[in-house]
């Protein structure tokens, strides 16, 4: 199952944010978006999802116009982690994971998956979330979009935007382990991140954008070069090492 | 199981709001009553005095209270007010309006609630078709408190151009009060409960849309078109009860809150909870309210608005302390 953006174009008025985007993510495999902030890389997320109608272009969930899916059933294929959820209530950890899993009719939060992922993340099952911190309130949205793909395999996309945005070390290395055991299991995935040697260990693909249009797009090999990532980010970069040892870092201005 | 306890509560509370007012009704009184009527002048006060407006008051704050949590989840703030759509504002317009076309002293209640209730729909419909073109919860929220401005200015010029009595009724209307209830307000009342029902049957999406309109979109949920439902139940519920019984304040905003402080945020709970507690405590407030300066009575409304305003204050400051992330 394939989820695929051709020569998507998107404009406010006179201002054009996405340019002829190709894009195309296979189950099973991984792809990395990397670009600086205004890149247009949310946008472009928020039409493959279907949240967002492009001003030029298609995009087609396996084969089909999301149009013409219902709500309902774009639910059972996407997991979609947004930059901001505005979540001002006192949920407990356990019911706002458990709105994952609405899309499939089980909302109450003591089915299987639920606590599979409560368990797992060692999460709090009944702490507020308002009395969490932003890292803890960003872990349980992500189990709560896990909820939602947990299981489905080759059936459902993630498309996760700035996942690992504050959290600590031990809970990015684990939900990078969690993504690569469910790209194993055939889920395609769509990644925003800033971390380029995050990003590296994990894409199969990636893709460089930088004011509404790519600059590179390929292997991690391919497209993570010096000249590519300055052109893309607009700023000195160094690599460090090489081969599979090679690290990426913005050089500091004087 | 806490829903159940709180149910029987109510109903303890029902039995016994019917033994208050102004003339003495004891227990044994009701099973009197229950048993063999033999005393008409009891047989009024309890069953067509009493009853009715236990029974209206318990619809009636049930409806708002309800609605209130609907609208407070929809519009993701803890904060919000059923007024916010507007209802309260165009029924109180339509009911003045009513009060001074009508040149006559007798008011009918058939007439008065029938024109706020149309008035309360009406402004709803204006909001939403106002603030739904900007597409943005905040378009609406700004709609909804321009149109009720428009409203309430509407009742100030019309309040100015009104003779006495008719002020004395637009402003009595204004203050809320369950002193009119008959058979006839409890069975029009009695449409609340079903858009309640309809209310709770939305629970799941209200909770799937506290997270933002574009996460519900992603678990199923259209957010447009639960806006439009979500409003347009709660205009019908807020609409029959402030046509019914003038404006009650604060009851929709601190129920659902209170609710929410004790049983926590899921709509499956604080939706029933909130029409259970909303019935009670305005039944509580009425009982005060007519028992408080017996043989008058105080509007109900400045009652609620009385313990309600600083009530509020002190969750609104007992919630922030609870809270890390602001």
């Amino acid at each position: 199952m394939n989820l695929s953006a051709r020569n998507i174009s998107f404009a406010i008025k006179d201002l054009t944010i996405l340019r002829d985007i190709d894009l195309e993510i296979q189950g099973g495999k991984t792809t990395v978006l990397l670009g600086p902030n205004g890149a247009g890389k949310s946008t472009l997320m928020k039409i493959l999802s279907g949240y967002l109608k492009a001003t030029g272009g298609e995009v087609m969930i396996a084969g089909c116009d999301p149009e013409k899916i219902s709500l309902k059933a774009r639910a059972r294929m996407l997991g979609v982690l947004t930059q901001r959820s505005s979540l001002e209530f006192p949920f407990t950890a356990r019911e706002v994971i458990a709105m994952g899993r609405m899309p499939f009719g089980v909302s109450e939060g003591f089915d299987e998956v639920t606590q599979e992922l409560l368990s797992m993340f060692g999460v709090a099952a009944d702490q507020s979330y308002l009395t969490m911190s932003g890292g803890e309130q960003q872990l349980v949205q992500l189990c709560r979009v896990f909820a939602q793909v947990w299981g489905r395999g080759s059936e459902a996309f993630l498309l996760l935007d700035e996942p690992m945005t504050a959290l600590d070390l031990r809970y990015q290395s684990k939900i990078a382990s969690t993504l690569k055991k469910l790209s194993l299991q055939g889920l395609g995935q769509l990644v925003v991140m800033h971390d380029i040697n995050l990003a590296a260990e994990l894409a199969d693909e990636i893709v460089l954008m930088s004011h509404g249009n790519v600059v590179a797009k390929g292997s991690a090999e391919e497209a993570l070069k010096v000249d590519n990532l300055e052109r893309t980010f607009d700023t000195v970069i160094n690599q460090l090492g090489g081969g599979s040892e090679r690290y990426f870092r913005a050089e500091l201005e004087k | 199981m806490k829903i159940a306890a709180l149910a029987l509560v109510v109903c303890v509370l029902a039995v016994a709001s019917l033994l208050f007012g102004s003339a003495d009704v004891s227990l044994k009184d009701l099973f009197r009553l229950l048993s063999h009527n033999d005393d008409p002048g009891l047989s009024t006060i309890v069953l067509d005095i009493r009853l009715p407006r236990t029974l209206l008051a318990l619809l009636v704050g049930a409806g708002v209270s309800a609605s209130g949590a609907a609208i407070q989840g929809m519009f993701r703030n803890p904060l919000a007010d059923p007024a916010l759509i507007g209802v309260s504002a165009g029924a109180a317009l339509f009911a003045a309006i009513y009060v001074v076309l009508d040149g006559s002293q007798g008011l009918s209640l058939i007439g008065m609630t029938g024109s706020a209730f149309v008035g309360g729909l009406l402004t709803t419909w204006i909001v939403l078709v106002v603030g739904g073109r900007g597409g943005g919860l905040s378009t609406i929220l700004l709609a909804g408190i321009a149109i009720n401005a428009i409203a309430l200015s509407g009742v100030g010029m019309l309040s100015y151009l009104s003779t006495d009595m008719q002020l004395r009724s637009i402003s009595f209307w204004a203050l809320g009060s369950l002193n009119g209830a008959t058979w006839v307000s409890v069975l029009l009342a009695l449409a609340i409960p079903v858009v309640v029902l309809l209310i709770f049957l939305e629970s799941r999406n209200l909770n799937v849309i506290t997270l933002g309109d574009e996460e519900a979109e992603h678990l199923g949920v259209s957010h447009q078109k639960l806006r439009v439902r979500i409003v347009s139940l709660c205009a019908v519920a807020v609409g029959i009860g402030v046509a019914l019984t003038g404006v009650i304040a604060f009851l929709g905003l601190v129920v659902p809150h209170l609710v929410r402080m004790t049983l926590g945020s899921n709509h499956r709970t604080v939706v029933p909870a909130s029409a259970l507690l909303g019935g009670m405590l305005l039944l509580v407030a009425d009982v005060i309210s007519r028992t408080i300066l017996a043989p008058t009575e105080l509007p109900v409304g400045i009652l609620t608005a009385l313990v309600g305003g600083p009530f509020f204050i002190y969750l609104i400051m007992v919630e922030q302390k609870g809270r890390l992330v602001l």
